[in-house]
């Protein structure tokens, strides 16, 4: 492991930060240990001596890295470092129920008028279950791209393309429940055929009642999934840049 | 001797990039070696300014005040 990479390492696990800040302020530190060393060597001193003085120079230390901390923590961050150990996880336990209750609220909001929930067909449940299911893990994901102050671009896409998978599924249930139900209306006309024009707008609001709400919950989760990718793309991004710059 | 860490320079200089007063920017050479400069912005100069005329202005109180002086 080049000297570089190891200092550079050591400082990364000292910074208490999100990215990209954490990865930019890797960076410029970076950029500043490779000119000195080298500024350095340029005037006779030996690639030891260079390293030893760059280090001593540049690496910043205590005060410097809780103010940089300081300075790049997101307000939300910032709100949270005043709670230290337990009662900081507390809070933000506290946060992933808030933001889950947010995002539940937001749903329901967005979702349409309440009769479209009374009207729906036996699909309902699949619909909601799966939406209840997807919304837990978006809170989980957001928690992780948004709140957590060391965030890791791993984690972040473990279990991510399962939002986008279950929006799928919704899509899925909605259309089956509706072409199921013209199914069903067929063979009960087969049977009496006096009543079949009942069935029929009987089936029409059951079933675009539920394939409007399942296709409103697919828009949604794919919303929070395409969210998430960026969040995790850019973090990914920053992570190769400073492990590169490392090198 | 005084030994000062250039380290300590960074939280200084986010703190002012944050607050709008220099911006800095990322340049690369020839040997694709990255390097961050920084330069003053506009409220930077009027805020530098500013400083440097109450400095001015303390300064000369300050002198006629220990020469027996004022106006």
């Amino acid at each position: 492991m080049s000297w570089k990479r190891q200092v550079l390492l050591q400082i990364d696990a000292r910074l208490d930060l999100p990215q990209p800040a954490r990865s930019r302020v890797i960076l410029e530190i970076a950029a500043d240990l490779e000119d000195t060393s080298r500024m350095l060597m340029e005037r006779g001193h030996s690639p030891e001596e260079a390293r030893e003085q760059a280090i001593r120079r540049f690496e910043p230390r205590g005060d410097a890295l809780r103010e940089i901390t300081t300075v790049h923590a997101a307000g939300l961050q910032r709100f949270l470092g005043r709670f230290s150990g337990t009662g900081r996880r507390r809070w933000e336990r506290a946060l992933l129920v808030l933001l889950f209750l947010f995002l539940l609220l937001g749903s329901r909001v967005l979702l349409p008028a309440p009769d479209l929930f009374a009207n729906a067909g036996p699909g309902l449940l699949a619909v909601v279950t799966v939406t209840v299911g997807a919304l837990l893990l978006s809170a989980f994901k957001l928690y992780d791209a948004y709140v957590r102050s060391r965030q890791d671009s791993r984690r972040m896409r473990r279990g991510l393309d399962w939002i986008l998978g279950l929006a799928g599924v919704e899509v899925f249930v909605g259309l089956t429940a509706f072409w199921l139900g013209l199914y069903g209306v067929a063979g009960r006309s087969t049977d009496d055929p006096s009543t079949s024009l009942l069935y029929l707008f009987e089936w029409l609001v059951e079933g675009t009642a539920t394939a409007i709400l399942a296709l409103q919950a697919a828009v949604l989760l794919s919303l929070l999934w395409y969210l998430l990718s960026r969040r995790t793309e850019t973090v990914a991004r920053f992570e190769a840049e400073a492990l590169m710059a490392a090198d | 001797m005084f030994g000062f860490n250039h380290g300590t320079l960074y939280p200084i200089l986010h703190r002012l990039e944050k607050a709008g007063l220099i911006s800095g920017s990322w340049s690369e050479d020839g040997g694709g070696r990255r390097r961050k400069s920084y330069e003053l912005t506009r409220k930077g100069a009027k805020h530098t300014t500013e400083l440097l005329q109450a400095w001015d202005e303390f300064a000369i109180a300050f002198q006629n005040a220990v020469q027996g002086g004022g106006s």
